[in-house]
């Protein structure tokens, strides 16, 4: 496995505004942000194959764009709103491939989750997975964001472009939902 | 609002359970690199700074510095560097010898006091 270099996200900025130093800027970014992305694109979609479409999508899209990038907001929220936004499109198209309404939810995504290859948790991890799916796709990134990432509100508010309190409301109805699923379950 | 601890989610844990396939990172980053229009790395023009551009020549003198006290060295525990400086006529008060060959009456007058059995007589007669 190659070693990781060094990153620093302010030198990274400057050099990304350069077209001497723009191509090795970006790998490191690249380097710096796979993981981050990927997962947090995967709780969204499921699906691995998926999930890496869409990452490589979010890069694509990063770079062809990276001259609009002029480094007043942090470099990860402008990523994460381009993993955002290219998971949204993502799961809309597959529900208009599946003659899905947009307005619903996207529990269609995890009915294969039993049959996954990359998927190794247990049952009550197949429920949650099915109780998220559930939620509106806004509510499901708080909640994901939140719970699975730790994120702060605050960075959570950049990225989504939603007050804080509103964040926090979405977070509170997200876990009565989940507790509410399981219930009606058991 | 503060922030409840759900009891079902405390359970569950924060391990979604999803997998990736093996070396699956180092592969996405080394395959999406094709993907991007107009991106390469390996072409990128990157200035060396100043350190390294003249690393070679610091180097260099370095070493022709460290060959030269060597030598000096040498000449001082050798104890040749006066007559060095004597060979090139440098030292001062003393006048560079054009011609060391001994003079004919030289030769005569040693070779009289060579006569009153000194052990090197014989060595000058057989010249």
């Amino acid at each position: 496995m190659a070693q990781k270099t060094t990153y620093d996200e302010q030198q990274i900025i400057t050099q990304l505004h350069s077209p001497d130093t723009v191509n090795a800027a970006f790998a490191k970014v690249m380097e710096h942000y796979t993981q981050p992305l990927y997962w947090q694109i995967r709780r969204m979609v499921i699906d691995h194959d998926d999930a890496n479409d869409v990452l490589q999508n979010t890069f694509i899209k990063a770079w062809t764009n990276i001259h609009n990038f002029r480094g007043d907001a942090k470099l990860s929220t402008w990523l994460y709103k381009i993993a955002v936004n290219e998971s949204i499109t993502f799961i809309n198209k597959k529900k208009a491939q599946n003659n899905i309404s947009l307005d619903d939810d996207a529990t269609f995504l995890t009915n294969s989750l039993e049959a996954d290859k990359y998927f190794d948790g247990d049952q009550a991890q197949i429920k949650l997975q099915k109780a998220i799916a559930t939620l509106p796709d806004k509510q499901r990134l708080v909640f994901n964001m939140r719970y699975y990432d730790d994120m702060k509100y605050e960075d959570i508010s950049e990225i989504l472009g939603t007050s804080v309190g509103a964040l926090k409301a979405s977070y509170h109805h997200a876990v009565k939902k989940i507790e509410s699923f399981f219930s009606e379950l058991d | 609002m503060k922030e409840e601890e759900s009891k079902i989610l405390s359970k569950l844990g924060k391990e979604p359970g999803f997998k990736t396939p093996e070396n699956y990172f180092s592969d996405f980053q080394n395959n999406i690199a094709e993907k991007l229009p107009n991106f390469s790395v390996s072409e990128e023009k990157v200035k060396p700074n100043l350190w390294v551009r003249f690393r070679p020549y610091v180097y260099m003198a370095a070493m022709f510095a460290g060959i030269f006290c060597m030598i000096q060295v040498f000449d001082v525990l050798n104890g040749t560097s006066g007559e060095n400086a004597i060979a090139n006529g440098k030292v001062e008060g003393t006048e560079l010898i054009e011609d060391a060959s001994p003079k004919s009456d030289t030769m005569l007058n040693y070779h009289d006091s060579v006569e009153s059995n000194s052990p090197s007589i014989d060595i000058i007669d057989s010249k």
